[in-house]
């Protein structure tokens, strides 16, 4: 039998030289997460992607030359479910407009992973029935929608209840996760609470640049509510 | 104990170095992604594997010597079911002839995931019920690099709304649990499923394409699809 001796006390591996990214970036202060209290309202009876009715916004507010955002994941739960609803879908986007936020909504503070780092994230984040102004809505170059896909497909209602969860990921899993459903018929209705896990491409915002988040919904017809919460990684 | 002290004032391990190839390439605005607007039909009625008639193509136009694209993810939803069907077949085919789709379909533009980088990919995408002229059909150097049954030899119906199929190019180990209620021993379903299906890498060099097929036995009627999916591009 071979043995191995270990080294507790002498020149070892450093742990920290073993850790993934997002282990060392909360260490090394570089990730930053953000979260809601209580659930936000979005924009009432949304039926189509509407550029002037987000329900999340980041923006990389640093100037040209700052840091990068790199987004790590963006997770919402059902507080409230627009019951009429018989489909329900998604829409990311990325533009370079500032200010992309005009008003309304919750803003959200990005609070440094590090405890004992600052607050001092180049990112905002607005949540809820947010308003984008007309000028601000959809850059000629550089809007781009780079995953728009149903959460629950043409069905009946209800497509979503209260608790449904979904997690999107951005570049983190190399697929998409079973969803779990129970009791859901086979048009899409379903009683119980689900949870997706979206696997997305990777994105990362410059300085000036923002990620939207649009729902929407065939016959909606009452304003859903979210809890949302989220990481990026920021150097 | 070990006791270890964390250099916080020192310069430490860059944290960009310990990234994934996935998350550094929107960073370097190397990766692109495309997805669908609303569902799209694909060609009705498909039996077998025809070579006039794919779901999606995936082409470089670059030109010799220009950037390969490697292939991270295509995925497909159904938003309407053939419910005739009584198998569900895919194909992956890869070949070097360029100018593989001549019409019809949608054209689905790759984005650059990095917001403040221009959209500026050699790839071009069209999905739904394509149109491949003959001469662009199948070259010498063609290769069916995957085929397999997404729901067996059953009855109908085996594909139903929701139902999601998560192609992965090189990126899992292997084919990921797929996730179905109250489906019967020969395939037959009525509730959604997910499935990943693991593949293995593809990268397309300049003029190159990679082409899904799509089909099934007793297929009577024609199905749509939302088509999202990413690369790398360098």
């Amino acid at each position: 039998m071979s043995t191995i001796a270990l080294a507790p006390s002498g020149v070892g591996p450093f742990i920290g030289s073993l850790f993934t990214a997002k282990q060392v970036s909360s260490i090394l202060g570089n990730y930053y997460s953000f979260t809601t209290s209580a659930g936000i309202a979005v924009v009432t009876s949304l039926t189509a992607l509407t550029e002037a009715s987000p329900a999340l916004i980041i923006e990389n507010t640093a100037p040209v030359g700052g840091v990068n955002i790199t987004l790590d994941f963006v997770r919402i739960q059902a507080t409230a479910i627009a019951a009429a609803a018989t489909d329900w879908q998604y829409g990311w986007k990325l533009d370079n407009i500032r200010n992309k936020w005009a008003s309304a909504g919750s803003t959200l503070t990005p609070q440094n992973a590090n405890v004992g780092i600052p607050n001092a994230s180049a990112g905002t984040v607005h949540a809820g029935a947010l308003v984008v102004a007309t000028a601000q809505q959809s850059s000629t170059n550089f809007a781009k929608l780079i995953a728009s896909e149903y959460l629950a497909p043409v069905g009946s209602n209800p497509v979503q209840i209260i608790g449904d969860l979904v997690d999107f990921r951005f570049g983190g899993n190399e697929a998409h996760l079973p969803t779990v459903i129970s009791n859901v018929a086979s048009n899409g209705a379903h009683t119980f609470a689900s949870g997706h896990v979206v696997s997305l491409p990777p994105v990362t915002l410059g300085p000036g640049t923002t990620a939207t988040l649009f729902l929407w919904g065939t016959a909606v017809g009452s304003a859903a509510s979210y809890t949302f919460t989220g990481g990026w990684y920021e150097f | 104990m070990t006791t270890l002290t964390i250099p916080t004032s020192q310069p430490g391990p860059f944290i960009g170095d310990l990234f994934t190839a996935k998350q550094i390439a929107p960073i370097l605005g190397d990766y692109y992604a495309f997805t669908t607007t609303a569902a799209t039909l694909v060609v009705t009625s498909l039996q077998t594997l025809t070579e006039a008639s794919p779901a999606l193509i995936i082409e470089n136009t670059a030109l010799a010597g220009g950037p390969n694209i490697t292939l991270d993810f295509v995925r497909l939803q159904t938003t309407a079911a053939d419910a005739a069907s009584t198998t569900l077949v895919y194909a992956w085919k890869t070949d070097t002839i360029r100018g593989k789709w001549a019409s019809a379909g949608s054209a689905l533009t790759p984005q650059n995931v990095n917001a403040g980088t221009p959209s500026a990919s050699v790839g071009t995408v069209h999905a739904g019920a394509l149109v491949v002229a003959t001469a662009q059909q199948s070259s010498p150097n063609a290769k069916t690099v995957s085929q397999e049954f997404l729901l067996p030899t059953g009855t109908a119906p085996v594909q139903v709304l929701g139902d999601l199929y998560d192609f992965r190019f090189g990126g899992n180990e292997a084919s990921l649990p797929t996730v179905i209620s109250n489906i019967a021993s020969n395939g037959a379903h009525t509730f959604a499923t997910g499935r990943v299906i693991s593949l293995g890498p593809v990268t397309l060099s300049p003029g190159s394409t990679l082409t899904l097929f799509l089909f099934s036995a007793n297929a009577a009627n024609q199905p749509s699809y939302t088509f999202t999916g990413g690369w790398y591009e360098f």
